[in-house]
């Protein structure tokens, strides 16, 4: 696939087709799945438990 | 924080910005922002886009200064935590090399992104306020307080 970039705007945006970015969409949505199933399994249980408790001690002081 | 030019599209369901890195106008990388597992935080990831529109997520054949891209990273999740007040940043590299280079960049960035920015390390068991010269395993970044 090659993606058509219109960046020859006034305002400088990059424009893709509905299609493109629904296809640029997709496969960041599954990299990012990919590399979530990746950190959650490159850590114990113990570790998760650890952050999760961490992050509600913070957000309690706050 | 100096960043180059990017650009940046809202998703109504995961957040996606993509920019050009090199500054020069094409699409080079794209930045996802995942919800992880708890109502406010997320996980972000970034992806080089290759001619072919395929996304490379390792870096390899990124032509990128490491520092500018980073810096458009944080900028990135500044303007995903305006949407997100509430929302934190989760990031861990791939590898431990890249979470290296994380916290190099943030060490750097500091001054700047201490402004805008609360940034947490945790070591595994602990965290705190980002302290330069520890090694931590992963990041938050929320807005400050």
């Amino acid at each position: 696939m090659e993606l058509n970039v219109n960046n020859g705007t006034d305002t400088g945006r990059i424009h893709l087709t509905t299609d493109e970015l629904e296809k640029l969409r997709s496969a960041m949505k599954k990299l990012a799945k990919e590399k979530l199933d990746s950190i959650i399994a490159n850590h114990s249980p113990e570790y998760w438990e650890n952050y999760w408790n961490a992050v509600k001690r913070r957000r309690m002081r706050l | 924080m100096n960043t180059p030019w990017y650009d940046y599209l809202p998703d109504s369901f995961d957040r996606m910005f993509y920019f050009a890195s090199s500054g020069e106008g094409n699409i080079d990388k794209v930045l996802i922002f995942s919800y992880l597992d708890d109502p406010d935080v997320y996980t972000v990831t970034m992806g080089n886009l290759r001619v072919d529109g395929s996304i490379d997520v390792h870096g390899i054949g990124d032509t990128g200064d490491p520092a500018s891209v980073l810096s458009t990273v944080a900028k990135a999740i500044a303007f995903f935590l305006t949407d997100y007040p509430e929302a934190g940043v989760f990031i861990e590299g791939t590898t431990a090399a890249r979470s290296r280079l994380y916290q190099m960049a943030i060490v750097r960035e500091l001054d700047d992104l201490g402004k805008y920015f609360d940034i947490y390390g945790f070591d595994g068991n602990c965290e705190e306020i980002f302290q330069p010269g520890k090694n931590y395993r992963s990041f938050t970044i929320s807005l400050k307080k």
